[in-house]
Parts: structure tokens; sequence; C-alpha cells
């Protein structure tokens, strides 16, 4: 299945927010994603899926769009 | 008081429902995190640091473990994941291990079987301390030779945003003018102090329940100290007894979740107002140095301005809210050269982070100030001048990004001008109340960035579900933390399903039972929760047409939604499009139209119960992700914000000349918050906002000297009483928001934003003094008004 989003700053030190594209197995979780993507954190992060938010092990679907970031705070 | 409120046609939006939970709290039924208890609890107490800048030694428990009825002694070696917490960066620790760098650092945690043994162990903690020189000034703290808070050095956060020539603008300037400004480390005193409790399950699952901003956000942090899953952990943040940015970040969370997890017991923890007074969050003090050029016809050509913020010890959001204070430093106007500049500086002062208006009350106060000094100088209007410089919607703002469409300023500057206390100023001037005593009104506009601005999604989600009875249970994490945003939730859902608001049940902060929508800050609440249960609505009111059909045998088509029902339309006839909400009945109207019931009949609570016979849950989802400026700031995360809102303050003040202290006597409010939800809602808001906006002028300081705290409490923190309140009068200024739940958007910070600068230049049209340093209290009135 072909997923596609966006990693924010943050999560790939010295990479700058990046788009990707990535042809996963069926099965896959949004885990599976942050391994292929070489994104070490497993806590501190969040997964939007389809602009929701998403748990690692959520299973994932064909066209499914991904925004993986740094929690933030703002005013 | 409320003037001119407008209530519009709809059933809910925009009526002053009365609040849901204000029974239980007026009777005092109503339970917050302190009144929590559970069979088997433990008391926790937290060990503080005894110096403001040190390195710790040895630490030794053996003492405290020792004694009778302690259950828990906790240093950092216990725990388990990073040792840090942060928001932002992690700098945070959670139990110090080789430094400490201000009082409220946390050494050592207990847990005993009741609060005397905890408090008694505390002292049998032996800890080795090396004291270091203390960082106490943040200019100073700049300097190559300072001693370090921190080994990258005391400067958290440089931005700097240019926009035009600055000097290019100066010299087109017939009027500059250049001063520096001075803003209080002012505290959030919420009335419940951090509190809650710490519970873990014999698989290791832990609960904690302690008022918070973002239970989501909390549950990573509290995970990652620990070096858990996240789905181990489940935080439930509503209710608190108040908040204002005070518990957007983590407060008790990870000692309750590490307490409990040591004793496999309940633990509470309630902080004295003492420890919540020198461990927590407070406003940043800022020093503002502001440049600003206009011709002599009032127009603005050129701004300059630098910001440095003390954030003490700890980053937190001192980042954020530095940047915020830049992208508003230029107030809510047009200016075409600019240069700004904020420093967020590490120092052993407290620690400072979110506080309701994040970083926007010091430059609003500074730039207001500087608009007061223009027009004075020019002979222009008060009023006059702002509108002529107030951006409209589609120009390009000092930072280079383009406004929303709706842009209010005007809008409430027009409805300023008209009011009474305006119009009949010289009247009011004119009777003080003794001779001795003389008279000011001062004015003060803002718009205020809503929503976590450009940098990244900012996201929201709410669930809707039919239960027993055809109520229906409304989920959203962002918590309830006393501004009344769960019944907002509430009539903006009853509106969107068509039935009574008492049929709406809400949980909100509970990462165990709501989707993550994201904070209870920024005031993002209302637009963000609003708009996830209007999608949410949206498809439930499609599975209940769609389940309705199934039941009654009828295509979808043919079904009807509304009044807490399902029905069948009646063949050959239209509905007028109102969901069955005129409770227009079958055959009343001539041209066929047929909203009322019908046979085929269903209401929402046989078709629960019909649901629920087949196994069937009726639960929708919505989410909700805010639109965001054509372009960012380079170097200045998170900026510019794209939708705002507006106000602007009128105030009078009575001046006495003997002792130099200044009484507020009457407030004009005028908020644009969008539609507005609730009227009632919006009067305590504003009411709320306007006092601790006084308060923020004319009293509130956190004294810190040398690292040490002078203000501990409510006998030396001076706060507004009821006796220093005002009448406020709010007059609703509604711009639609095109994108928000039926127009609406956030006004919980900007209430308490320009009320400050409209008291201290209301001071300076009293009696000639410009206050350039706040609070304004009477004894820095009084030397300057005798020149001391």
């Amino acid at each position: 299945m072909k997923i596609c989003g966006k990693v924010y700053a943050g999560l790939l030190p010295g990479t700058p927010p990046c788009e990707f594209e990535e042809e996963l197995p069926d099965g896959a979780v949004v885990a599976d994603l942050l391994e292929r993507l070489g994104i070490q954190e497993r806590i501190y992060i969040v997964a939007l899926v389809n602009g929701m938010r998403a748990s690692l092990s959520r299973p994932l679907s064909d066209g499914d769009r991904l925004e993986l970031m740094k929690p933030v705070g703002g005013g | 008081m409320m003037s001119d409120a407008s209530y519009g046609d709809a059933r809910w939006v925009g009526k002053p429902v009365t609040r849901i939970d204000a029974v239980d709290k007026a009777t005092g039924k109503f339970k917050f995190m302190s009144d929590l208890a559970f069979p088997g609890m433990l008391w926790g107490r937290v060990l503080r640091s005894k110096y403001s800048h040190a390195l710790i030694g040895r630490v030794d428990t053996a003492k405290a473990e020792a004694l009778p009825g302690v259950r828990a002694v906790l240093t950092a070696r216990d725990v388990t994941g990073l040792n840090g917490f942060g928001i932002v960066v992690p700098d945070q620790p959670v139990l110090c291990w080789n430094k400490v760098r201000y009082l409220g650092d946390a050494v050592a945690l207990v847990a005993a079987d009741t609060s005397e043994i905890a408090e008694e162990a505390l002292g049998l903690i032996e800890v080795e301390y090396q004291p270091l020189p203390v960082v106490d000034d943040p200019e100073k703290a700049m300097e190559p030779d300072s001693p370090l808070v921190h080994d990258g050095g005391n400067i958290h956060l440089h931005t700097r945003v240019k926009n035009g020539d600055v000097e290019e603008g100066f010299a087109q300037a017939d009027v500059i003018i250049e001063r520096t400004y001075y803003t209080p480390r002012q505290m959030h005193s919420f009335m419940e102090t951090e509190s809650g409790v710490g519970m873990c399950d014999d698989d290791g699952s832990i609960t904690v329940w302690c008022g918070g901003q973002h239970p989501y956000r909390d549950q990573l942090q509290v995970a990652r100290a620990l070096g858990v899953s996240p789905e181990k952990i489940r935080i439930i943040a509503t209710p608190s007894g108040g908040a204002f940015g005070g518990k957007d970040e983590i407060t008790l969370q990870i000692y309750l979740a590490l307490l409990a997890r040591a004793t496999r017991r309940p633990v509470k923890m309630v902080l004295s107002r003492e420890e919540s007074v020198v461990a927590g969050m407070k406003r940043h003090p800022m020093k503002i140095t502001m440049k600003t050029g206009a011709r002599a016809d009032g127009t603005l050509v050129a701004h300059k301005v630098r910001i440095v913020a003390d954030t003490g010890a700890y980053a937190s959001l001192g980042g954020p809210v530095v940047n915020l204070a830049v992208e508003h430093s230029c107030g809510v106007y047009r200016i075409p050269n600019v240069e700004l500049e904020g420093y967020c500086v590490y120092t052993n002062n407290g620690i400072a982070g979110a506080f309701r208006g994040f970083g926007a009350n010091q430059v609003n106060f500074a730039m207001e100030t500087q608009m007061n000094l223009i027009a004075n100088v020019l002979g222009i209007d008060r009023v006059e001048i702002r509108k002529k410089n107030a951006l409209r919607g589609g120009e390009q703002a000092p930072l280079g990004h383009t406004m929303a469409p709706v842009v209010g300023t005007h809008a409430v500057l027009s409805a300023l001008e008209k009011c009474d206390l305006w119009v009949n100023r010289e009247k009011y001037k004119a009777c003080s109340s003794a001779p001795w005593k003389v008279r000011g009104v001062g004015v003060a506009v803002e718009y205020h960035g809503t929503g976590l601005g450009v940098g990244l999604p900012d996201y929201g989600a709410a669930t809707i579900e039919l239960g027993p009875g055809g109520r229906f249970t409304v989920g959203v994490s962002c918590p309830e933390i006393g501004q009344g945003n769960t019944t907002t939730y509430a009539q903006i859902a009853a509106e969107a399903l068509g039935v009574d608001v008492t049929d709406i049940g809400i949980v909100s902060g509970d990462t165990g039972a709501t989707l993550d929508s994201g904070s209870c800050t920024a005031s993002r609440s209302v637009y963000t929760g609003g708009n996830s249960i209007l999608r949410a609505a949206e498809r439930m009111v499609a599975l209940l047409r769609e389940v309705g059909a199934e039941v009654l045998g009828v295509p979808v088509e043919e079904v009807a939604v509304g009044h807490g029902s399902v029905w069948v339309r009646t063949q050959g006839t239209r509905d007028c499009g109102c969901e069955g909400r005129c409770g227009r009945e079958r055959g009343s109207d001539p041209g066929g139209i047929s909203c009322g019931p019908a046979s085929g009949r269903l209401s929402f609570a046989e078709l629960y119960e019909r649901a629920a016979s087949w196994g069937r849950t009726l639960r929708t989802e919505g989410s909700f992700t805010w639109p965001t400026a054509d372009k960012g700031i380079e170097g200045a995360f998170g900026l510019p914000h794209l939708i705002n809102s507006y106000i602007a303050h009128a105030a009078l003040v009575e001046v006495d000349t003997l002792t130099g202290k200044a009484e507020v006597l009457k407030v004009e409010s005028f908020p644009d918050a969008g539609k507005v939800v609730n009227p009632q809602g919006l009067e305590g808001q504003s009411e709320g906002g306007a006092v601790m906006g006084i308060g923020y002028a004319l009293m509130e300081d956190t004294i810190i000297e040398g690292g040490q705290f002078k203000t501990t409490n409510f006998s030396t923190y001076i706060l507004p009483t009821s006796m220093d309140s005002p009448e406020v009068v709010t007059h609703i200024v509604e711009e639609l928001e095109p994108t928000g739940p039926y127009g609406a958007k956030g006004i919980g910070e900007a209430v308490c934003v320009p009320i400050t600068p409209a008291v201290t230049t209301a001071i300076h049209d009293a009696c000639g003094v410009t206050v350039e340093r706040i609070p304004a209290t009477g004894e820095r009135v009084y030397r300057a008004l005798k020149g001391l």
C-alpha cells in the first residue's frame, strides 16, 4: 500500500520538514512507517492519520496521509 | 453587565445557557482534583531545592525510608525513563541529580500514610549542596562571562524579524518616540493549586488525575519519564480549579505516576500555596525597548523593538512566548518598516511559561503606550490615530503575511468611540471624588492570535455517541479549566443535532475516553472543539438517518432527522430545510411542506434501544485542522497566526495625588470573538479578564531577589479583590469568523490584554505620569508625580 505525508522539524535531526511517499506491506502500522523513515522517537511523537491523532500501533490503509511531529504548545 | 447582546435565531448558539456545572459548583457537590479520595490512599510530597543555584553531591534517604509510615522515597535513580520534561525542550529534571537551578527544583519524592509523616520524612533526607553564583539579571546573563544556568548557554532563543528598511522609515518620520518598558512576574493565582492522584493497576497501567491543559501531551511526557508506552498511561485532566496557562506544562503528573508505580497504592498530592508559588510558572518579566516613528499626520512609518524575557531556570514554553511577543509587538497596526527581536534568557529566577495572553500582554502595554505618546505629541485623537493605522482584512501585516479576510479592529474601535465613557470622558474626568484626586480615561486595542500558528498542523477531534434515553455523549479532550468550554460544546452539539441542550453530556480531558483535541490553550478550545463537534454531528445525523431508514424500512432519502427523532417524510411533500426544528405539522402548509412528525416516527431513545439490541453502537468521530497563514516567518517557529480575536478597552481611572494610588472606576470592553456561543460565558471571561489585567497594571508582581522569593503567598502577593473590581460593561462586537463553528472564535486571552495599557494610559491622562514600569503601584506613581 502507498502511504504519503510529511515529517515536521525535529524528528529527523538535521533534516528540514519534508514530504514523503512510501510503499508499505499490508498490515503495516504507524510504527513500521517510523522505522522505514528512520525516525527513532517512539514515545514523544504525534502521528496524525488523515488529520486525526493515532497511536503507533494503528494499522495503516492504502492512501492514508500522515503528519509526523513533536508535540508542541503555544498561545 | 452586558449590553447589546445578540441572540440571533438559533435555538442554542448565542443564548445565555446556564453552565452545565453551575449547580454542582454552587452547591459544593462538584469534586475537584484536591477533593479526590481512594481507599488505601497515600500522601505524596516533594523535596524542593534549598538553593536557587547549586551543585548536588550526596543524597541520603536512609533516615527518611526508616521512618514508620513512609512507603517510598524516590530520587533521580528511580526515574526509569528520560529524567527531564518540558513541552519543547526537556531541560527540567524530573528529579535533580547533579544540579539545581531554582528553589522549586525537585530533588526527592516521598509517599507516606499521612501528609504529616511525608512532611517529616522530607526533613530527614540529607542533600549535600555546593552553592553556585546566582544568575538573576537576564541582561547580565547574556554577557559572555556570566555563570551558566545551562551548559549550552543562557540564551534559550533569539528571534529576529525584519521587514522593509527601518532606518529609511525613521528618516521619513516627523516624530520618533523611544522608551524602555518593564513588566512584572505575574502569578496565575488559580484557586486550586496543583493537585491530583496517581494510581497503578496490577498490570502496570497508570491513571493520573491531575488538572492540566493538554492531557494527551501530558500522557507522552509521563510515558517518556517512566520509559513506558503511552498506552500504559491514562491522564484525566478535567476538572481544574483554574489554570490560565499555569497548568499547561507538567506539574505533578510525573511525580504521581512514579509514586503510584513504586507503592502500588493511590497517591495524592496537593501543593500548598507557598509551594505552588515557588515551584510554579509565572508570566515572563520583560524589558522592552521600542522606537516608533510616525509622520505628522499620525501614519506609522517605522518600528524597532528589542525584547528581553526572563524565562527563569527552564525553557518550557518560553521560546514560543517570546515569539508571540515579537509577533504582537507591532500591535494592530500597519507599519512598513520594522526590525523586531526577542531574547528568551535563562536565569535562576523561578520559572516562567505559558500565561493567558502568552507574551502579548507585555508588548501590548508597551506598544499602546507608544501610540498614546505619539498621539499626544501630534495632537491627534487617541482613537483616531489607532483607526488610521489599523490593518484591514487582506492587507500585508508587518511580519510579511497577509491578514485574514475578516479583521475586527475597526469594528471594536468604532464601537468604543461611541461608548458612554469615551463620548462623555470630559464629564467623567471633571467629577473626581476629592479635590486631591484626578481622573483620566485611557483606551487601548489588541488583536490576539489564536491557535498554535503556522508551524505545525493544529488539530482537533470529537466523538458523539447516542446513549440510553436518546441522550448524546460528546467527547473532546480539551479540558474544562473553569472557562465554561464544556457548556459551549453542549450548545454547539445541541444546535447541530437538533436536540435540547440537556440531552447532551460532555466528557472532556480524559485520554481514556476522548480523542486527542490538542490543548486548552491559545484561545483555541471553542474553535477547535466546536469545529470537530460539528463534523462529528454531521456524521451522526447521517448515521441516524441511515439506521432510521433500516428500522423504518424506507429508503434513506425519505428519512428526516430532528426534534429528537427520525421519521418518514410524507410522499409528495418536501421539507423546508429546517431538519424538523420548525415543528410545522404535516398538512399545515398548503405548499406541501412537511417537517413535523408523520407516521413512521422513531425517537432517538427508541433508535438507541433498537441499535443496542443489534449490538450496534451509534458513534461518530469528527476531526478538524486549522487553516494557517500563507507564509511562515523564517526563524520564528509558529508565526504568524492567521485567525485573531480583537478587543478594545476604555478605562476610567482616578489617581490620588497624595499617595499615588490609582483606582479603576469603570471599564468598557469591546471583544470581537466572532459569533458568541454563550453571552453569559463571554461576560464572565470579559469581567474576569479585565480584573486580571487591572491587577497586572496596578499591583501584581512575584518579587524574586537573588533567586529568593519575597512574595510567597497572598499576604504579600497583592491581587485585586472585589473591592478593586470596577463596573465592567461588555459590548459584544460580532465579526463572524467564516471558518469558525457558527462563526465563533476564541476570546479567552484577549480579554485581559489591552485593559492594562488602557489603565496605565488613563493614569497619564489623569496626572501626566507616563507609566513605563508596571505594576503602577502607588509608590511608583507618587515618585513620578514628585519627580523623585
